[in-house]
């Protein structure tokens, strides 16, 4: 298990690394500089060459990335042209962001799959189910951007509930409290294709298993409805669907990008659009950086995963 | 099933936990949305639009646009003389100004600000980048003879130089708090204006309050909260919610709904702004002026302007922005008015381009560039009845400028640009001048020569009269109509939703928003 684990990891270095190297090379090839994004289309020749001079822009490629690989081994990711403050900073504040709206989504999405997995299970053939049933092919058929958009109309300019978007109110400090309305609508956007997925596989999974013999026994001895399906029925379905979980984990965390623009979130995403638009080299190089490094670490999780729950894919 | 019933009443109750005013903005509060996060508060530094606003309000200069127009009045100088060569300008300060550090406004305050931006050797010129500080490259010397009155030596008449010192580079920072701050002065800024900052919140908000101790009335509102909102429907969103009073630029699509809403209210002002497509003179069908020529006369400017900018700009004809008024007040120019596509294919025929394909370089988004894809697609369709074939190729702002600011040769017949200036002088002396191609670090692209126009401007930079100034540009219009380096299409309107509410707030040609006077 450890030898497997380690070799994930040895494989992940040259990953990482062959990322920072296409991300170098690519800001390097496509046209416009830092400077010309700082100074302004006004910018005059002279200024320009200053600045460049100031940020180290004349240096070689090769130099340049030599630069900031040794920075980044020794915890130090560099300033940022356009935010002009140190890029780990800004990617730490971004990144928390990003992850507290996909973690959220992602308890919402087992939450409100497995919910509805289970009911439409229970209930088969029942009003319950169909009503479930529309809502979860909607679910799945509906872009993200279009339902935030919807979900901003309804609750946010119809009824008032909650606000429109941001991470928290413009004044006064903000505590999780003060957090919690923010997160609803773009956690719900974010969650509801996953918890669709979810709570589709987990249906037939569970109409399976309740008519297995050994529900029909628990039956028999009279247990109690809810001890058959939770403890009964809903545990033999879990185990399939870990790995499913693993991959509703990455698209939570890549949709997190699309459902931070609309609903204003100031999360990765927004941040690394903005810098690569203003030429910001190490500012997306930092933010790539985190992001295929959550990437392989959730893989290797899933791989984890699925080793402890069936030891024979380990071979 | 009690679970799943349960969860539905938590959900519930969360919701309306978090029901009732959330939308709304303080009684005290004026909340703008912005469209971006700004970059800096120091003014010398800022150079977008959207900066600006937020400083219009912190900041003064010497003097100022009059409200609602482009004509200088006294601002933190309440008066000053111009020598007759027009090369010393001598102002008298006012000598009850505070900053809002409490550090007194004098003199040397001033000759601190300029030398901060022009000398090199300036012990805080490391707190720059000055990238609009060749505004005021023809200062030559700073005297303060005494510590109410400023001299500028300039080392050849310059005529802009009044309305740069009333531009946001000329506004006047605390040279304590520069001092104090140092880097930090662009996150901490400080000035004389009827409002001090109080915080500035990364991706949240900017924070400024009533200054008490304003020398003149004070202003109407207690604060000014501007959220950045760089996503269009975001503010669009957050507008219809209720929880923010002004959002700027709205898209032509969009603020037809809000004309027609009661609850908010648009408002307009046409500002010195020009966008125009660029012509490569240098190489290709434009090096030959009869093609220059067919191209304005084929361009359907008023069905871009109306149709498909709804009115957000109105069309352009003139080289010189209607905003400054060169020819009088709502007076124009006759050329191009009249679309005449025969004359064009005529002219087309004549210079033997028929059927010729012309590479147009389009960006996709961009500052003062209004709806540049859509707009280019208009420009083909009505150069494709004239018989000519644009092929369209577009590029990421920051791209595109690269590439067009470098000079068109070899990239492109034709580029679309957009500029915002305070002075009829900036945009033709930076951009058609013969000294200003690109390989000579101007913004000439379209490599434009014209030794009669670079005299005009030249001696129109000289000349400190405004009526003979006018008569100088409107020689340039002529000639440059002759001669054709662009094609101007449309002057950009700028526009504000404002919610029913708010009361006393103008939009000004400078484009700058001035909130002392806002209430709600």
């Amino acid at each position: 298990m450890i030898r497997v684990l380690l070799q994930r990891l040895a494989i992940a270095v040259p990953v990482l690394l062959g990322v920072s190297i296409l991300v170098f090379a690519l800001m390097e090839w496509i046209p416009g500089d830092p400077a010309l994004a700082i100074l302004g289309p006004m910018a005059t020749e002279e200024n320009l060459q200053n600045l460049r001079e100031e940020l180290n822009l004349n240096e070689p490629l090769v130099v340049r990335y030599g630069t900031w690989m040794q920075g980044i081994l020794q915890g130090d990711w560099g300033t940022s042209y356009s935010m002009e403050r140190p890029v780990w900073e800004e990617v730490r504040e971004r990144f928390s962001a990003t992850l507290i709206l996909a973690g959220v989504a992602f308890i919402l999405c087992i939450l409100l799959g497995v919910l509805a997995g289970v009911a439409m299970a229970v209930r088969q053939n029942s009003l319950l189910e169909k009503v479930i049933m529309v809502a979860v092919t909607a679910g799945i058929s509906t872009p993200a951007f279009w339902l935030g958009l919807v979900l901003i109309q309804i609750f946010a300019i119809h009824l008032g509930w909650l606000p429109t978007g941001g991470m928290g109110p413009a004044m006064g400090e903000v505590g999780w409290m003060e957090l919690l309305p923010y997160l609803v609508l773009p956690a719900l956007t974010l969650s509801l294709v996953a918890a669709s997925i979810i709570a589709r596989i987990l249906r037939a999974r569970m109409i399976e298993l309740l008519r297995m013999d050994f529900i029909r026994t628990a039956r028999a001895k009279g247990l109690p409805e809810r001890t058959i399906i939770w403890r009964h029925a809903f545990r033999n379905a879990l185990p399939p669907l870990l790995p499913l979980l693993g991959i509703q984990a990455g698209y939570v965390l890549g949709g997190a990008v699309y459902v931070e623009s609309i609903f204003q979130w100031p999360g990765i995403g927004s941040m690394l659009v903005a810098a690569i638009q203003s030429r910001d080299l190490l500012l997306v190089q930092g933010g790539v950086l985190i992001v295929a490094t959550t990437y392989v670490l959730l893989n290797l999780l899933a791989d984890i995963l699925q080793h402890a729950l069936d030891p024979r894919t380990l071979s | 099933m009690l679970s799943f019933t349960r969860f539905w009443i938590v959900v519930c109750v969360l919701l309306t936990a978090a029901c009732g005013r959330v939308n709304e903005t303080p009684e005290d509060t004026l909340v703008i949305g912005q469209v971006a996060e700004p970059r800096t508060l120091d003014p010398h530094v800022a150079t977008s639009t959207n900066d600006f606003r937020i400083l219009a309000n912190i900041y003064e200069g010497l003097v100022r646009f009059a409200d609602g127009s482009l004509e200088i009045e006294p601002a933190l100088a309440h008066s000053w003389t111009v020598s007759e060569e027009a090369t010393v300008y001598s102002f008298e300060l006012r000598e009850d100004v505070f900053f809002h550090d409490g550090s007194a406004f004098d003199a040397e305050a001033v000759r601190f600000n300029f030398e901060r931006m022009l000398d090199p050797e300036h012990p805080f010129r490391h707190t720059g980048p000055f990238p609009l500080a060749f505004f005021f490259e023809a200062v030559e010397k700073i005297e303060t003879p005494d510590p109410y009155t400023v001299v500028f030596h300039l080392s050849e008449p310059f005529s802009p130089f009044l309305a740069n010192l009333a531009y946001p580079t000329g506004y006047l920072v605390s040279p304590e708090s520069v001092r104090n701050k140092d880097n930090a002065f662009g996150r901490n800024p400080v000035g004389t204006g009827p409002f001090r900052f109080v915080d500035w919140v990364s991706r949240r908000r900017v924070l400024l309050e009533r200054n008490p101790d304003y020398y003149a009335e004070p202003a109407a509102i207690k604060q000014l909260l501007f959220r950045p909102l760089a996503d269009e429907n975001a503010r669009l969103t957050e507008m219809l919610a209720g929880s923010v009073d002004l959002i700027m630029e709205v898209p032509p699509d969009i603020v037809e709904f809000f004309r027609s809403a009661a609850e908010f209210k648009v408002i307009e002002r046409a500002g010195p702004h020009l966008w125009f497509c660029i012509l490569n003179t240098r190489e290709g069908p434009f090096a030959d002026p009869r093609m220059r020529r067919a191209v304005n006369l084929a361009v359907d400017r008023k069905s871009i302007t109306r149709d498909l900018l709804q009115g957000t700009a109105s069309a352009a004809y003139s080289f010189f922005p209607d905003a400054f008024g060169i020819y009088g007040e709502g007076k124009h120019p006759e050329f191009w008015r009249q679309r005449d596509l025969d004359k064009a294919r005529a002219l087309i025929d004549d210079a033997g381009y028929a059927g010729a394909t012309i590479r147009f370089l389009v960006t996709d988004s961009g500052s003062g560039m209004l709806e540049p894809r859509a707009m280019a697609e208009a420009i083909q369709a009505d150069l494709a009845r004239v018989g000519l074939n644009l092929r369209i190729e577009t590029f990421e702002w920051n791209t595109y400028l690269s590439i067009v600011n470098g000079g068109l040769q070899g990239h492109g017949d034709m580029a679309q640009m957009a500029w915002m200036t305070n002075d009829p002088d900036t945009l033709p002396y930076l951009t058609l001048r013969r000294a200003a191609w690109p390989e000579d670090g101007g913004f000439n692209s379209g490599y434009f020569a014209n030794e009669a126009l670079d005299e005009l401007l030249e001696e129109a930079r000289r000349t400190a009269a405004p009526e003979q100034r006018n008569r100088l540009y409107r020689e340039a219009d002529r000639i440059l109509h002759e001669t054709a380096p662009w094609i101007p299409v449309a002057s950009w309107r700028q526009n504000a939703v404002l919610s029913r509410s708010v009361e006393g707030l103008e939009l000004q040609p400078s484009f700058l928003l001035k909130l002392e006077r806002a209430r709600k």
